[in-house]
């Protein structure tokens, strides 16, 4: 069973750090690739140079160029991409962005400062979900 | 004048003297013509026939051939009249004697009826040559040989002379003369009666004259008979017949008016009880209907022991009064009516004339100005409309399309009514734009064909100009509280974004710190420690102040559907949620209502009072009393506290966002939560207070009302 790959849309240094430092500490050698904005996640998701296979993408909602808002509405209009699990990283525990975000399907919702425990269920989570849609 | 005592002539003494001395049959002669007198005395109704009878038989007695009658004057009892009545056995023979005698009067003493008159006592001339009586010498020449005159006595007054004369001397009868007073006497009864009842007659016909030219009947009754006996005014006055009307008190009362029955018959009933008259002012209804007034009074005559025996009244006819005063009155009122009408006409005229609106009075198809008010007068000045067409002198109402208006009022006879119609008028060579309020209603004549228009018109520029006004700032305002929304909208959106944004560089400063005090974690002490710590202790204050923020412009963005709301309840869960300390105690009102209300807000504005209070309650027993009552139709809820009171310096910055009262480091608090009580409340148009003064006592209580429909009292 490969490992899951997670792709992390995050233009916050420091949380990327806040991620990297994480997967560090617990040993989760996952591999992890970083894109700055939604211009950079789709095209590093269209260019391959990201498998789109048992993929995990975590999406901050707040970045330039392309937030996560229009990074998904994207995604689920790409008929190569619409089935990738996003879960969402967020400061705001605001109704408005939950319920934009679970309209365009989102698996999860994870409220910064994310904890571990978080990352590792919403990891758990998908993974199963990669291992439902492999089986023969 | 004295008698002729000396003289031959016999006087009626003398003569009685000498009967009594006469023979039985004489006597019995004498007897009979008394007899005779007596009866024709008794049976005569008038005082001729006794006297014709009395003549006839006195001249066939005494041998006289002639006799005639002298009255004594109604109006002077000292003279006497010649009458017409003769007894003439021989007419021819005295015809110079009747002549002569026809309308004599004699005074007293003069001539032989004179001399009677004067003594009252009958006298006998046997010759009338011997005798000195001057006018029966006269007398003599129209062949009077003997005379004798018998006084009519009605009881010593004379009030006749019988005169007798033979053509020859005649001695004295002394039988004759005898009987002389008795036939006086006889006769003169018959005079007296006749007097009387003459007169009687006359007063009679006086007083039914005068009771028909008063309208002035009477009647009397006594006590107990059917019968009433009314006068014949009366009778007129009730317009009833006597033959054919049975005056009884049954009638009477019917034929009153009803309206006036009760009153007579009072009055009639304590007449007869209390023996008193009455004075009552009543209607009589003729039987064609026909109603009198009429002034009946009354009294009441007593018999003997006292009793009511009769009942005497008069009823006076004063219709004709009453008509007149009616007649004046009606005349007076008509006056006034034409005065007050008339005075009405001028006050009409004046309120046209003086009247704000201008109002003109059109005749004909050409409508030919016929009046106009000084409003007209004075919107047109030195224009002259009265005779000429309207189009003519004011054109600038044709060109404006009125004149066309009029034409069609004219012709349909149906009113126009416009409102607000823009209309040009020209004035001091200018023109200028203003709005009118127009009535043109036909005006129609007796035969209901149109014949002229009233035109009614009220300048109404400026209420027109005023409410476009008002239209355009209510626009305006409309379009003011639009923008404040938006405004308020993107405060709200900017709010969120800056504490979003912010919120993100602050995680980002608490991780490095973090992370710094991780790897330095073996050589990190002293003050550096200290410094980060710090350090965190600020992030954690900067984050909870944007989660401030955040809430506050949550605040204004809570979702706002009223629902039942169980205050109580909703403040115990409020409780349960904040989790106070172990020794605290939350007293919650058990008379909290149910409010149709939204649900979020209000448990907020508790959360926040109440979290508060705890917090800054600074002893480990804090006490906390919610309650609440409802005050002029919305409910004020207060929460009080048992903590240090707040001083009233500080009563209006505590509602301020982001105002504490104390260090930051002593109490961790943001000063949000107030602010947002406060923007919950005026949101709803509630209202926030605070009651402390902790240099009395301690405590702060913190009230608010909450305009809400209330449903009912917990229980």
């Amino acid at each position: 069973m490969n490992a899951l790959n997670i792709l992390l849309l995050e233009d916050d240094a420091v949380d990327v750090l806040n991620v990297r430092r994480a997967f560090q500490r617990n040993n989760v050698l996952n591999p992890l690739f970083v894109a700055g904005n939604g211009v950079e996640g789709l095209a590093m998701l269209r260019s391959g140079e990201v498998p789109t296979d048992r993929l995990l993408v975590l999406l901050d909602l707040n970045m330039p160029k392309m937030n996560g808002i229009e990074f998904l509405r994207e995604l689920r209009a790409d008929e190569d991409l619409r089935h990738l699990p996003v879960v969402v990283l967020t400061t705001s525990d605001d109704e408005r962005d939950r319920i934009g975000a679970y309209k365009l399907n989102v698996a999860g919702y994870l409220l910064k400062p994310v904890t571990f425990v978080d990352f590792a269920e919403a990891m758990a989570t998908i993974n199963r979900y990669w291992t439902l849609v492999e089986l023969p | 004048m004295t008698a002729p005592a000396t003289d031959h002539p016999a006087t009626a003494d003398r003569a009685a003297s000498a009967a009594e001395a006469s023979d039985p049959p004489e006597s019995e002669a004498r007897l009979r013509l008394l007899q005779d007198l007596a009866l024709a005395a008794n049976a005569a109704t008038v005082v001729s026939e006794a006297m014709a009878v009395a003549m006839a038989r006195i001249c066939a007695f005494g041998g006289w051939s002639a006799a005639h009658l002298y009255q004594v004057a109604g109006d002077d009892p000292g003279r006497l009249l010649s009458t017409d009545l003769w007894h003439l056995d021989d007419p021819k023979g005295y015809r110079s004697l009747v002549e002569a005698t026809r309308g004599r009067v004699l005074a007293v003493g003069e001539g032989l009826p004179g001399r009677v008159l004067e003594s009252g006592e009958a006298e006998w001339i046997p010759d009338v040559r011997q005798a000195d009586v001057p006018r029966l010498r006269d007398d003599a020449e129209r062949g009077v040989g003997a005379a004798l005159g018998i006084p009519v006595l009605s009881g010593r007054r004379v009030v006749g002379v019988l005169e007798f004369f033979s053509p020859s001397p005649l001695p004295a009868d002394p039988l004759l003369l005898g009987i002389s007073r008795h036939i006086g006497a006889m006769l003169g009864q018959v005079v007296e009666r006749e007097r009387t009842h003459h007169e009687l007659r006359r007063q009679r016909e006086m007083l039914l004259d005068a009771q028909r030219i008063a309208g002035f009947g009477s009647w009397e009754w006594h006590v107990g008979s059917d019968r009433i006996e009314w006068s014949p005014e009366l009778y007129r006055i009730f317009g009833v017949e006597p033959e054919n009307f049975r005056a009884d008190y049954q009638s009477y009362l019917k034929r009153l008016h009803p309206e006036d029955r009760e009153r007579i018959t009072t009055a009639v009933s304590r007449a007869l009880a209390t023996g008193e008259g009455y004075s009552v002012d009543h209607r009589v209804v003729q039987p064609d209907g026909a109603v009198r007034y009429v002034h009946s009074e009354a009294r009441v005559l007593q018999d003997e022991r006292g009793r009511p025996a009769r009942l005497v009244g008069t009823a006076h006819d004063v219709t004709d009064r009453v008509e007149a005063e009616r007649r004046e009155r009606e005349l007076l009122g008509e006056q006034v009516r034409r005065a007050e009408a008339e005075a009405e006409r001028r006050r009409l005229y004046r309120l046209f004339m003086e009247a704000p609106a201008s109002i003109i009075f059109t005749r004909g198809p050409e409508h030919v100005v016929e009046l106009a008010n000084r409003a007209v007068q004075r919107e047109s000045p030195g224009i002259e409309l009265a005779g000429r067409p309207l189009g003519e002198a004011l054109p600038a109402a044709g060109e404006q399309g009125f004149v066309a208006l009029l034409d069609r009022v004219f012709a349909s006879g149906e009113p126009y009514v416009g409102r607000e119609v823009p209309a040009v008028r020209r004035r001091d060579g200018g023109s200028q734009e203003g709005f009118f309020d127009f009535v043109f209603q036909p005006i129609r004549n007796a035969a209901g064909q149109v014949h002229g228009i009233l035109i009614h018109s009220v300048e109404v520029t400026a209420s027109v100009e005023a409410r476009r006004e008002v239209e355009r700032k209510a626009g305006e305002l409309e379009r003011l509280a639009a923008r404040l929304a938006k405004i308020n909208r993107d405060l709200d959106q900017f709010a969120y974004i800056a504490s979003h944004d912010l919120r993100a560089p602050l995680r980002g400063i608490s991780n490095l710190s973090q992370w710094l005090e991780e790897e330095l974690a073996d050589t990190l002490t002293g003050e550096p420690r200290r410094y980060l710590e710090l350090l965190r202790n600020r992030v954690a204050r900067m984050d909870a102040l944007i989660n401030g923020i955040l809430e506050y412009s949550r605040a204004g963005r809570m979702e706002a559907v009223p629902e039942p709301v169980d205050v109580g309840a909703l403040v115990r869960e409020t409780v349960e949620l904040i989790d106070p300390p172990q020794r605290a105690v939350v007293e919650i009102a058990p008379d909290l209502p149910v409010l149709e209300t939204p649900r979020a807000p209000l448990s907020q504005v508790f959360l926040n009072l109440i979290g508060n209070a705890l917090k800054h309650a600074r002893r480990d027993d804090p006490r906390v009393e919610v309650t609440g009552r409802a005050v002029d139709g919305e409910w004020e809820f207060s929460v009080r506290d048992n903590g240090p009171g707040i001083a009233p310096a500080y009563h209006a910055k505590v509602w301020q966002i982001f105002q504490t009262l104390e260090a930051r480091d002593d109490v961790e608090s943001t000063g949000i939560g107030l602010a947002v009580v406060r923007k919950l409340v005026e949101d709803r148009e509630g209202r926030v207070a605070i009651d402390s003064d902790p240099g009395r006592e301690p405590g702060t209580t913190f009230r608010f009302t909450w305009p809400a429909l209330a449903e009912g009292l917990t229980q």
